[in-house]
């Protein structure tokens, strides 16, 4: 009988404590996904930051559009500069974007009329810290159902780490590891990018290029051109990402792959490429530019929430 | 030995005589049939979820997530509460066997029914998916696939483990049955509010067959997860059965 008892015992001690060790070692494992959110919220505290990005859409090899941009950010006061270039299938368009000391400006390459839009001044300074201690709050939550939807996928997050404190982060999905409910909305999604770009094409035919928004929304990732129609899934996720000593994201590479087969059966691999890389951390102004002399049109608010809307 | 095996032949033939065992089973071979002939008929509509070579995986999580839960939640109810509430378990322990075996019988059966349900989804899945799916055989993955089945049978083991302690505790059937399928969901919400809770849960490891089939993850990360799973299994296999041992019939 007693024999009994310290078996079961010792089959209770030493499960319980592998279990707790091995709970602890999972606990407090610095798997990549940790490096990663923890270099996403330093660089999202940044007050300016100089960035390039290049986004490319290719179907079996070929390019159907590409976008490339150099863009001045500060962040705290939301301002920007720079320029954007999409390149779609015959059609190029460009725009400049410049900050002005009350608001934005912005030119399309081909034309030279600049459209001015004033910043609204800021409303209830007063609610900011009580604003500010609620979103930090919810920022945490945030992160904790992140963190539960993300499960088991976090630990497919590598990372690679530097002598002198650099990082690369990197994820790579297969279609068997892609979780179901992303693969069932990677179709839904393109129904819906090509379908709102229908609609767009039959309203904006004529419009003039007045919100910057609108215009990347036209040109840029021209779903329709790819033309998938069933079959469609994802074929492989990757991301890439180079963190620097400072904890800084340097360079974010994402790509997704998705198959499958057009109206006449013929099968497409489509890709989607990202790559961003940030520079001038904390050290970047937005240029501005002297707009006297030059063909200026106001835009109003009312324009932007009615493009919003539709 | 010999009485191990009859007594776990004895626990699977009572479970294979009762009809919601056969109900079960019928309702998870037809379920992927039935997504799968779906997802080929919407299709042309509105282009929806293709039935691709990882078909056998995407049921795979919907199954260690719902349909695995509720099946050994059934059959737990039925090997150790039902038997207390009928008065039918000094049956088994009127045998020539121990009370560690009539125990590990009904374990045993249970985790022999579990993979039985594995190995009737994945002959499914695969026929699903060869038969309607865009791409033939020669595409799937044997051993990565078998790899994250045989993982999801080993957490799922394990995840029953913790209801059998569970259902120790429990006179009725119907008792033991609401405040497993309660205590599940809470195991499985619990994450979102509770930071680290999921390092310490064996609910959260349904999803686990998906680090066998990655690459990257490395095998030291395997290994203690694998511990984990182990470990947790065995812990609540022994606190189940000390209640077990105290019981009386």
């Amino acid at each position: 009988m007693k024999k009994k008892w310290i078996l079961m015992g010792g089959a209770i001690g030493i499960s319980g404590a592998i279990m707790l060790t091995t709970g602890f070692t999972a606990l407090a494992s610095t798997s990549g996904y940790d490096d990663y959110k923890s270099a996403l919220k330093q660089t999202r505290a940044l007050e300016s930051v100089t960035i390039q990005g290049e986004a490319v859409l290719k179907d079996n090899g070929n390019v159907l559009n590409m976008a490339t941009g150099s863009l001045k950010t500060n962040l705290k006061g939301e301002e920007t500069s720079g320029t954007v270039k999409v390149t779609g299938g015959s059609a190029e368009q460009s725009v400049s974007l410049y900050t002005l000391p009350e608001g934005q400006a912005w030119k399309a390459g081909n034309s030279d009329t600049y459209y001015v839009k004033q910043d609204k001044p800021e409303q209830g300074d007063k609610e900011t810290s009580d604003k500010e201690e609620n979103s930090s709050w919810m920022s945490q939550q945030a992160e904790t159902v992140i963190d539960a939807l993300v499960g088991q996928l976090k630990n497919e997050i590598s990372v690679n780490r530097q002598s002198d404190g650099s990082k690369q982060i990197s994820l790579q999905l297969d279609s068997a590891q892609i979780p179901a409910v992303i693969q069932a909305l990677a179709p839904l999604a393109f129904k819906q990018l090509s379908g709102e770009k229908e609609k767009a094409d039959e309203k904006d035919q004529a419009a003039e290029p007045r919100d910057p928004k609108k215009l990347f929304d036209k040109n840029l990732l021209n779903f329709k051109d790819a033309a998938l129609t069933q079959d469609i899934q994802i074929q492989s996720i990757s991301l890439n990402a180079d963190i620097n000593p400072s904890n800084q994201i340097e360079r974010q590479q994402a790509s997704v792959t998705f198959i499958g087969k057009d109206s006449a059966g013929a099968s497409h691999t489509l890709s989607a490429n990202l790559d961003v890389q940030l520079s001038a951390f904390n050290q970047t102004t937005p240029d501005s530019i002297d707009l006297t002399g030059k063909q200026v049109q106001q835009i109003k608010d009312e324009h932007r929430d009615h493009g919003w809307k539709d | 030995m010999t009485s191990l095996q009859a007594g776990t032949r004895n626990e699977l033939l009572l479970m294979l005589y009762r009809r919601k065992t056969l109900f079960f089973f019928l309702a998870s071979a037809l379920v992927p049939i039935f997504l799968a002939v779906s997802f080929n008929a919407l299709q042309s509509t509105i282009g929806l979820l293709t039935v691709s070579q990882s078909f056998p995986i995407q049921m795979l999580e919907l199954y260690t997530m719902f349909m695995i839960p509720l099946f050994f939640f059934l059959a737990i109810s039925d090997l150790f509460p039902q038997e207390i509430s009928s008065r039918t378990l000094k049956l088994a322990l009127l045998r020539p066997i121990s009370r560690f075996g009539a125990f590990a019988a009904k374990i045993l059966a249970l985790g022999a029914a579990i993979a039985a349900l594995l190995v009737l989804l994945a002959v499914v899945t695969l026929a699903c998916s060869v038969l309607m799916g865009s791409a033939g055989m020669a595409t799937i993955d044997w051993f990565g696939y078998g790899k994250a089945y045989a993982a999801g049978f080993l957490s799922m083991w394990a995840l029953s483990s913790v209801f059998v302690f569970v259902s120790q505790f429990f006179r009725s059937a119907n008792g033991f049955l609401v405040f497993a399928i309660v205590l599940y969901a809470a195991a499985k919400f619990a994450p979102f509010f509770v930071k680290g809770f999921s390092a310490f849960s064996l609910a959260s490891y349904t999803d686990w067959y998906l680090l066998w089939l990655s690459h990257s993850v490395s095998s030291g990360k395997l290994m203690t997860s694998l511990l984990f799973v182990l470990s947790g299994f065995m812990l609540f296999i022994t606190l189940g059965y000390m209640m077990f041992d105290r019981k009386e019939a």
